[in-house]
């Protein structure tokens, strides 16, 4: 009566067992879901010397701890695994309709470990679950997939399906996993462990109720954040025009400040994340030309074809969608009859999000919509990450600029800036990997340049590997924070740069309320900045356990109160304070992992390239040296500030080494 | 023998997050239903009537209590 089912399911690819385990109520207490029993499942049974792409890795679907209760914003499900992307732990989170599926077949999480002989699926529903032959969908694409899984397994209701496609088939290591014809929980290379193990589709059609301590005290408080989302509305004054008004006025704005982020909900649910593309390429936080470029590399007039009115995104929006349990809805499905390049292919697609427009436009200097379009569709489809695909394709193109890439290796191709159709035929020799140059960048910028060599890893820029998130250190030094500190580095979702918009000083005894600061003066340690990164990112990792959205986030604890949801669902009378201690042990045991793996923590920060100050634009002036920045982040963790290893004092105040004994530090 | 009811939708206060779906074991809901407002969104509906058995549960957990099973 607690919002879980006290249990998760084990499957062995490698003999075909499939068992159930029991979870005692500290493990939930401690870790709860989502995120949290991912991390402590992984940490507890995958060995040190795992191959990511070996039977010895650990693959798990998570749902949220308030998934399945009458709360919003909270449908959000998890995957986590061991990256072979980064070598640490890796985790991608999805919306759609699959996270209240694994709780409605009675289990909290499910986990595939070992190596399958041939493609299977798994097909759980009230009869049991049970590994079936996946031959006649392998090699089809995520969208088909998933149309002739759902005819194969359709019982009383629909299944909820999460599967790969031609990527994760490949082993991509940019590869994810797709629900809902073609939504991608993206990072971290999920795609190609589940690929690795032969593992088609997860099949899920199951009834099973959610109990839980307080439902209409849910209810209630769901009945007040409907109505702050119901009244939120964007003014029909809001336009292009205004957006880019307001880019080049935060583009100017030399401070950070705390912001009240609810207004966030009218925006997204009138448009969704990609009205405001032009805004953040103007206000200089889209990074431009794989990162060295600034808004004037790509001036108005380009981003002018990618802004609301000229991606033709708004216009020829077919509906908008929720994903489950959420108020806000910016999702949308899109028309694509204009768009020649998908003429006989594809009838539409899911809007595009902004960091796919970012990833696509200004960081190749593309200026085609249509292509962006298509590209969108043609990687959802594939489930590879738009977000690698495009800093990779950054990268190429700035090898074959600069002579590491010949005529000869491209094929033919004219690999320069803002040739889309060059962009396109590569993504689509990357998706087969059939060309030298498309099984190259298949894998991502950092593994492409140890092939390419010649010094091309200046131009490969990534977090430890993994490709960042599109916003820019120089712009807020809190994504440099996200990017490199996080045992998932490179992820434009971990919170750090949101704690001004948070409002945890609020709730949270120790929380500082932030104050005006120069943003220069924040390319430079500071520890109440730091502090403040610090409890976002343990936050963040509580919003990942109960399969929240940050959308929802966006409004703060007092728009979007995730303390008293957890309450209202447990009865378990903590504080805010006790919550974040879970959000502390949780992102703990994610760099215990990594540590236990053997990465060190600072080859997690980002690329050098942010080091160098912008001559011009909004951002002139500001470079950013992340190890200093990251190494008091470390410290108000509770971590080595040398190392990046949790000390001996953290792991034993958060219980770790009750659960896990020794544990390796 | 009691006539059992199927679920109607006040589309005026619906937040289409599809919880009634999710609660519904027989597939009866959909988000099909279009032409609410200017938004275009997509809202719940009684898709497949006939296997609706009337069980409420779309009713019980709909957060903002915009369904009522009526006979």
């Amino acid at each position: 009566m607690k919002g879980y089912m006290g249990k998760i399911l084990h499957v062995d690819l490698s003999t075909g067992e499939i068992h159930e385990e029991e979870i005692a109520d500290e493990v939930y207490e401690h870790f709860l879901t989502g995120v949290g029993i991912g991390t402590y499942v992984l940490y507890r049974d995958v060995p040190a010397d795992a191959d990511p792409l070996g039977p010895d890795n650990i693959l798990g679907f998570t749902s949220g701890l308030l998934t399945g209760t009458a709360s919003f914003m909270t449908g959000r499900w998890m995957v986590v695994c061991k990256s072979p992307l980064t070598g640490g732990i890796g985790d991608a989170n999805g919306g759609g309709h699959f996270a209240p599926a694994i709780k409605q077949v009675g289990y909290d999480a499910i986990f595939f470990k070992g190596v399958s002989a041939k493609p299977v699926y798994l097909h759980v529903d009230h009869r049991g679950a049970e590994l079936r032959d996946a031959a006649h969908v392998w090699g089809q694409d995520a969208v088909v997939a998933e149309e002739m899984l759902t005819k194969e397994c359709m019982g009383r209701k629909k299944p909820r399906i999460a599967l790969i496609g031609q990527a994760g088939e490949k082993l991509s290591l940019i590869s994810g996993i797709v629900t809902d014809a073609g939504r991608i929980a993206a990072r971290a290379g999920v795609g190609a462990v589940m690929g690795s193990k032969k593992l088609k589709a997860v099949v899920l059609n199951g009834s099973k109720r959610v109990k839980y301590h307080d439902p209409d005290g849910m209810k209630g408080y769901s009945q007040t954040f409907a109505e702050k989302v119901r009244t939120a509305s964007v003014p029909p004054i809001i336009s292009d025009t205004l957006l880019k008004v307001i880019g080049h006025i935060t583009g100017r704005n030399r401070y950070e400040a705390p912001s009240d982020g609810s207004s966030s909900y009218a925006l997204m649910k009138r448009f969704g994340t990609h009205a405001g593309t032009q805004l953040s390429i103007i206000a200089g936080d889209s990074p431009v030309k794989n990162w060295q470029g600034g808004p004037a590399d790509y001036p108005t007039r380009d981003s002018n074809k990618i802004n609301i009115r000229g991606s033709g995104i708004d216009k020829n929006e077919i509906r908008k969608y929720h994903c489950a349990q959420c108020a806000i809805g910016c999702g949308g499905i899109v028309n694509l009859d204009g768009v020649e390049r998908a003429s006989g292919k594809f009838t539409h697609t899911h809007k595009p999000e902004y960091e796919t427009l970012a990833a696509l436009g200004p960081m190749l200097l593309n200026t085609s919509p249509d292509s962006i379009l298509y590209l969108n569709e043609l990687l959802n489809r594939a489930g590879m990450d738009t977000i690698s695909a495009g800093g990779t394709l950054a990268f190429a193109i700035e090898c074959y600029e600069n002579g590491l890439l010949t005529r000869e290796q491209t094929g033919g191709l004219e690999l320069t800036w803002g040739n889309h159709e060059a962009i396109v035929t590569v993504v689509e020799q990357m998706i087969a990997r059939e060309t030298w140059l498309g099984d190259t960048l298949a894998d991502g910028a950092r593994r492409a340049s140890e092939i390419i060599g010649w010094g091309s890893e200046a131009y490969a820029i990534t977090a430890g590997g993994q490709e960042p998130g599109m916003h820019d250190p120089r712009f807020s030094v809190g994504w440099g924070v996200d990017y490199s500190a996080n045992p998932t580095p490179g992820r434009h979702t971990n919170g750090a740069t949101a704690y001004s918009t948070l409002f945890l000083w609020e709730r949270v005894s120790y929380a500082p309320e932030p104050q005006r600061v120069l943003k220069e003066d924040l390319t430079k340690p500071d520890p109440e900045y730091a502090l403040g990164t610090v409890l976002a990112t343990q936050y963040k990792m509580l919003i990942d356990a109960v399969g929240g959205c940050i959308m929802g986030a966006a409004g703060g604890v007092n728009g979007w109160d995730l303390f008293r949801m957890l309450e209202l669902a447990t009865g378990w009378n903590k504080t805010a304070d006790d919550y974040m201690e879970i959000g502390n042990r949780i992102n703990t045991l994610r760099q215990l992992f990594n540590v236990k793996h053997g990465i060190d923590p600072k080859d997690f920060l980002m690329h050098k390239r942010i080091e160098t100050p912008r001559q011009s634009g909004p951002n002139r002036g500001r470079g950013v040296q992340m190890e200093p920045i990251v190494s008091l982040h470390w410290e108000k963790h509770g971590w080595d500030p040398n190392t990046g290893h949790p000390t001996n004092e953290t792991v034993q105040r958060l219980g770790l080494d009750q659960f896990f004994g020794e544990v390796v530090r | 023998m009691a006539v059992r009811g199927k679920p109607t939708f006040n589309y005026d206060l619906c937040v289409a997050c599809g919880i009634c779906m999710h609660a519904c074991a027989f597939g009866s809901i959909e988000m099909t239903h279009t032409g609410v407002g200017k938004m275009k969104k997509a809202y719940p509906a009684l898709d497949r009537p006939d296997t609706c058995t009337g069980c409420r549960q779309c009713e019980q957990q709909c957060p903002v209590g915009v369904i009522a099973v009526k006979a």
